[in-house]
């Protein structure tokens, strides 16, 4: 299981898996409140990534590579990467609406300020 | 995948990001004295520049250098060029309205916005896509996406007050126009399957009558007069109004890319447009086998039937090396027909 983190001003939106994807897709770019969205990525090679891409987009994470090469034609560069799940939550905790995904077990203890949006997948192996 | 949703903004990171693309495409083209040649039919570079100016504007500058044959209404050119394909500052409200203000790549149809050589499943890019408009326009752009019921849609519109025209040729009566104003708007309605349509009304400076001298004896008399014949420009403008439509789907192991756009007729100007549709099925890992048929009626009537069959690679992310062959008829207007091999790279 995987679950989509994020530091909000307001109180969540309703978990919505459409929007997680519009989000990491970087297609939406502020929350309902009006924050911008901060995503972040796990690495390429992350188990935890290769399993929420293949939730979220329904695609491995070479398969994406055609999306993003057709938004750099645009200026859009993927979310950036963080080296561990620790990283992602010491990111998101510090970036007013910054969002990651880490495992459930990881997100069983949030850092203060850091709420679980929505849970997704199953075993990542 | 995603839906390519109209005038996509830039997305960061930072104040400034440099990058570009490349592309080199070699085919048999066929000379004015009916002969044919082994040329580079298209080189080219583009550099990019952009950056986010804060969390709301940002800006994109994309300049493009080509030394490029092309077939025209009025025969084969050659011709090398400097043009700033886009150059715009952009300030975005919400995920809903976002203005643009300067030179922007014209948002009719899915594939004007995504014309780079690195995108495209052929080495030469289907009439629809190009040929009634001009690549660019400088003026005023509004833009937004969101959700619609549970899909993703989004929409764009502009306003192009001064003339432009296409600086893939150097005949400025090809798409020149005096005035545009118009839009796009699409959604994904399946995932996977996104759906658009746009509609523009252009006043052209120098509108097209179809009537002139035939230029069928300059190739050896094997290709359509009629088709060839060099448009006649009116004194007077007029607008016209450019309607299309577009259709993508994307699947694992194969994709269809299909669209339309119809420039309609006038009291003094004839009907132009056509549609087609692209296959791409995979074949094994990056090779992807393609497939194209379109049917393109260009001023002064008739109609052309062209296709494209060939093998397309995409090694990497950065690479992409086509190679195929374009089948007309030889009564078609897009010309040099034959093998092409297309190599491109994302830098």
């Amino acid at each position: 299981m995987i679950c989509v983190v994020a530091r909000l001003r307001s109180d969540p939106p309703a978990p919505d898996l459409e929007m997680v994807r519009r989000i990491f897709q970087l297609r939406q770019r502020f929350w309902p409140d009006g924050t911008p969205t901060r995503p972040v990525n796990l690495p390429a090679a992350s188990p935890v990534r290769e399993r929420f891409t293949e939730v979220v987009f329904g695609e491995s994470v070479e398969d994406m590579a055609a999306y993003w090469n057709e938004r750099y034609f645009h200026g859009t560069r993927p979310p950036p990467s963080l080296g561990s799940q620790h990283a992602v939550l010491l990111y998101v905790a510090r970036t007013n609406g910054g969002v990651g995904y880490v495992q459930a077990d990881t997100a069983a203890a949030l850092p203060e300020g850091v709420r679980k949006l929505i849970c997704v997948g199953g075993e990542t192996g | 995948m995603a839906a390519q949703l109209p005038a996509p903004p830039v997305v960061g990171p930072g104040l400034f990001q440099l990058g570009g693309w490349g592309d080199l495409t070699v085919g048999r083209a066929w000379q004015p004295d009916g002969t044919r040649k082994l040329q580079a039919t298209d080189l080219a570079a583009a550099l990019m520049a952009w950056g986010q100016l804060g969390a709301r504007a940002s800006y994109f500058v994309e300049l493009d250098v080509a030394k490029r044959t092309a077939e025209t209404w009025t025969g084969l050119e050659a011709n090398q060029r400097f043009a700033p394909v886009r150059m715009y500052l952009e300030y975005t409200f919400s995920d809903l309205f976002r203005v643009r203000a300067g030179r922007f790549l014209t948002p009719i149809g899915q594939w004007n916005e995504a014309f780079a050589a690195p995108l495209t499943w052929t080495p030469t890019r289907p009439l629809a896509t190009f040929r009634p408009f001009a690549k660019s326009l400088t003026g005023l752009l509004l833009a937004g996406s969101g959700d619609l019921h549970g899909h993703d849609a989004g929409y764009a519109l502009f306003w192009a007050p001064q003339g432009d025209y296409d600086h893939d040729y150097d005949d400025p009566q090809e798409s020149s126009f005096k005035h545009a104003v118009g839009g796009r708007a699409a959604v994904e309605l399946f995932p996977g399957v996104t759906v658009g349509v746009s509609a523009a009304r252009i006043q052209r400076s120098r509108p097209y009558t179809g009537e002139g001298p035939e230029y069928g004896e300059d190739y050896g008399g094997t290709l359509s007069d009629t088709l060839l014949s060099p448009p006649v420009r009116n004194e007077d403008a007029t607008s016209r109004t450019l309607l299309g439509f577009d259709l993508k789907w994307e699947g694992t192991r194969a994709r269809i890319q299909s669209g339309g756009t119809w420039l309609l007729q006038t009291a003094t100007e004839p009907y132009e447009g056509g549609a087609f549709v692209v296959t791409a099925v995979r074949i094994a890992g990056p090779v992807w086998g393609v497939g194209e048929v379109e049917r393109y009626q260009p001023v002064g009537g008739g109609s052309a039937d062209l296709g494209y069959l060939g093998l397309t690679a995409r090694p990497g992310s950065h690479f992409v090396i086509k190679v195929g062959r374009e089948l007309t008829d030889r009564t078609s207007p897009r010309i040099p027909d034959g093998w092409f091999l297309s190599l491109s790279c994302i830098f």
